[in-house]
């Protein structure tokens, strides 16, 4: 019984002396104004390097796509052109040999 | 001085390429005609013409042969609706400009309504150029071509090298193409 006494005694409920909080408050230093949340943590940007290889592919494929209609262009234009001077040719080689 | 000359004779003989270059000009004439054909393929122009011959499905060897040594090639021809729609003398600027040019007349017909004159500049042993002029009643064709090119194959061209028997606007189709239909 005399050490749950002494215990008691020991774990009774004091008031803190006079000025606790005071100092307490004192020693936490000054109040916080503003609280401003921690960033959230950024997850990598993945979707650059994918969308910047899409629009490296569209581009690619659409020069291709001009340049291929550019040649087909001049390919046709080459032929009349050539067909022109062919069949003017052979209008005056045929009148010079009729002659 | 001396190196103010060289760079005026360097400039004198890098512009000389682009000045020995027949004008054809007969734009004016495209607002009379009844059709018009203008056709002009310079340099880079030949060359994407010749990536065209030279794979897929219209590969032609013998076009991108003909092709491959040109320069340039321009076509004006024009189809009126009524005669004296242009002059004889609407040719004479480009006469001129063969005759100063070097080029020399090959061939020259004149018939009764009728002149056909083709121009060749010669280059060594090779033509380095054609050019054709003829004029007819209702029509008005100038073919020039620049560069090497081989007068024979030119010739056998048409039908022939896997050209397509396109029709030229202003022009009845051929009597073989006409028996096909």
């Amino acid at each position: 019984m005399k050490l749950e006494d002494e215990l008691k005694a020991a774990l009774r409920r004091q008031d803190p002396p006079a000025g606790f909080a005071e100092r307490v408050i004192e020693q936490a230093g000054p109040a916080r104004t503003s609280f401003r949340p921690a960033p959230p943590k950024r997850r990598p940007h993945f979707w650059w390097p994918a969308f910047a290889a899409a629009a490296a592919a569209v581009v690619f494929s659409l020069s291709v796509e001009y340049r291929h209609r550019q040649e087909e262009e001049a390919g046709r234009e080459a032929i009349v052109a050539l067909r022109i001077a062919s069949q003017k040719l052979n209008q005056v080689r045929d009148k010079v040999v009729n002659k | 001085m001396k190196r103010a000359l060289w760079f005026a004779g360097l400039i004198v003989a890098m512009a000389a390429p682009a000045v020995a270059q027949i004008q054809i000009g007969l734009d004016d004439l495209a607002a009379k005609a009844k059709e018009s054909v203008n056709i002009s393929l310079d340099s880079t122009m030949l060359k994407l013409a010749g990536s065209f011959f030279s794979g897929g499905k219209a590969a032609d060897s013998g076009i991108q042969n003909l092709i491959s040594g040109l320069k340039n090639i321009t076509v004006r021809s024009f189809t009126f609706g009524e005669e004296g729609d242009y002059k004889m003398s609407d040719l004479d600027p480009i006469r001129s400009q063969l005759r100063s040019g070097g080029w020399a007349k090959i061939v020259g017909v004149n018939e009764k309504r009728e002149t056909t004159e083709v121009y060749s500049k010669p280059q060594g042993s090779q033509v380095g150029g054609i050019a054709v002029l003829a004029a007819e009643p209702k029509e008005l064709t100038v073919v020039y071509i620049e560069g090497n090119i081989d007068l024979s194959k030119l010739a056998e061209l048409a039908g022939h090298f896997g050209i397509p028997d396109l029709p030229i606007p202003g022009q009845k189709p051929p009597a073989a193409e006409l028996q096909k239909r």
